[in-house]
């Protein structure tokens, strides 16, 4: 063991630390390379130590903490486009074609199977049609050669759904043969249609679903109708819904 | 090779048909994709192999594209770790994860 001995610097504590930050070295020609590197020192020309009496200088470059600061910095601002696989963060990501193509091919198979459940429905609501037609058609000579003397109207609820009907067979055909072929039926029932067209606009057997406007002729005339009205045995059943003028 | 219907979600082969005999969806577009995408991830793993690792990055990415599979990610997130790319690497582990599901 090494006693200290009185010819030995005192030993530094830590309070030193802070109040003498270390100092760079001054005399800064001492870093310069010489070129020498790989010459045979002499025992003399060694660097200084403390043996010999000189100050014992750092063997970092001046502003060697400047440089390892700025280093540092730069390798954490890198560090932070490094993401984390278990952030919460997730990048929008594209779908793949796969999953797109798969979607697209359902969703034609889905309207062609839907065109194809339409155009059946559509079929058969024809024949439907086609049946009724065929039906009028067979009813109405019998129906002008039988002389009902003062018939009874048809109940409320059948003159109802022959309006119901008469509405469906229109949407369906629109046009004065269906509209004729219907006439013979609504007479059985002791129904008429009320006549709009041309008329003065009756609040009566009329509701006004618009009003048009600009026409020429004076008052509230019926233009054209956008629902046909029914009156039974002389009794308003429904109102025609027409257009008139303004 | 057997594939999920999109629309029925039944088992059909798509080398075998062009429609899904269910439902009659076409099935054939989606076996050229998944033979298209096993086809990049084989030349990705070539590219590995003769250390091209920019190739085999892009070829793993385009096999992502056409369908998100494990091996198409497992591809990528190699050729990532080749090219030591700190962006790219977290990238295909979160994908891989999200394929595994």
């Amino acid at each position: 063991m090494i006693l200290p001995s009185d010819g030995d610097p005192p030993p530094r504590r830590k309070d030193d630390d802070d109040q003498v930050p270390p100092q760079e070295p001054e005399n800064e020609d001492w870093w310069e390379d010489d070129g020498d590197e790989d010459e045979v020192q002499e025992p003399g020309d060694g660097p200084p130590s403390a043996h010999d009496g000189t100050v014992l200088k750092s063997t970092a470059a001046p502003g060697w903490r400047e440089d390892l600061v700025r280093e540092l910095v730069e390798s954490l601002s890198d560090l932070r486009e490094i993401e984390d696989p278990d952030d919460e963060y997730d990048p929008p990501e594209p779908p793949d074609l796969y999953t797109f193509f798969g979607e697209l091919a359902a969703l034609r198979n889905e309207m062609r199977r839907s065109g194809r459940r339409a155009g059946d429905a559509v079929e058969k609501t024809a024949a439907a049609f086609d049946s009724v037609q065929s039906l009028l058609k067979t009813l109405a000579p019998a129906a002008k050669k039988t002389k009902l003397p003062a018939a009874e109207p048809w109940p409320v609820e059948t003159c109802l759904a022959l309006v119901a009907l008469h509405d469906v067979l229109m949407r369906t055909s629109p046009g004065n043969a269906a509209a004729a072929s219907f006439e013979p039926l609504l007479k059985a029932a002791g129904m008429s249609r009320i006549v709009t067209e041309g008329q003065p606009f009756d609040p009566a057997t009329m509701t006004i679903e618009e009003v048009e406007s600009g026409g020429k002729k004076s008052g509230q005339s019926v233009l054209r109708e956008s629902g046909a009205g029914f009156l039974r045995a002389g009794v308003l059943l429904r109102p025609a819904r027409v257009v008139v003028s303004g | 090779m057997l594939i999920l219907c999109p629309y029925c979600r039944k088992k059909v082969s798509p080398e075998e048909t062009d429609h899904c005999p269910h439902c009659g969806c076409e099935v054939e577009m989606l076996g050229r994709m998944i033979h298209a995408s096993r086809d990049s991830i084989k030349l990705a793993l070539e590219a590995l192999r003769d250390g091209h690792d920019r190739d085999a990055h892009d070829f793993a990415y385009e096999a992502w594209g056409l369908k998100h599979s494990r091996e198409a990610a497992a591809a990528g997130l190699l050729a990532a770790v080749s090219l030591a790319d700190p962006i790219e690497i977290p990238r295909w582990i979160r994908r891989r994860r999200a394929a595994g599901v």
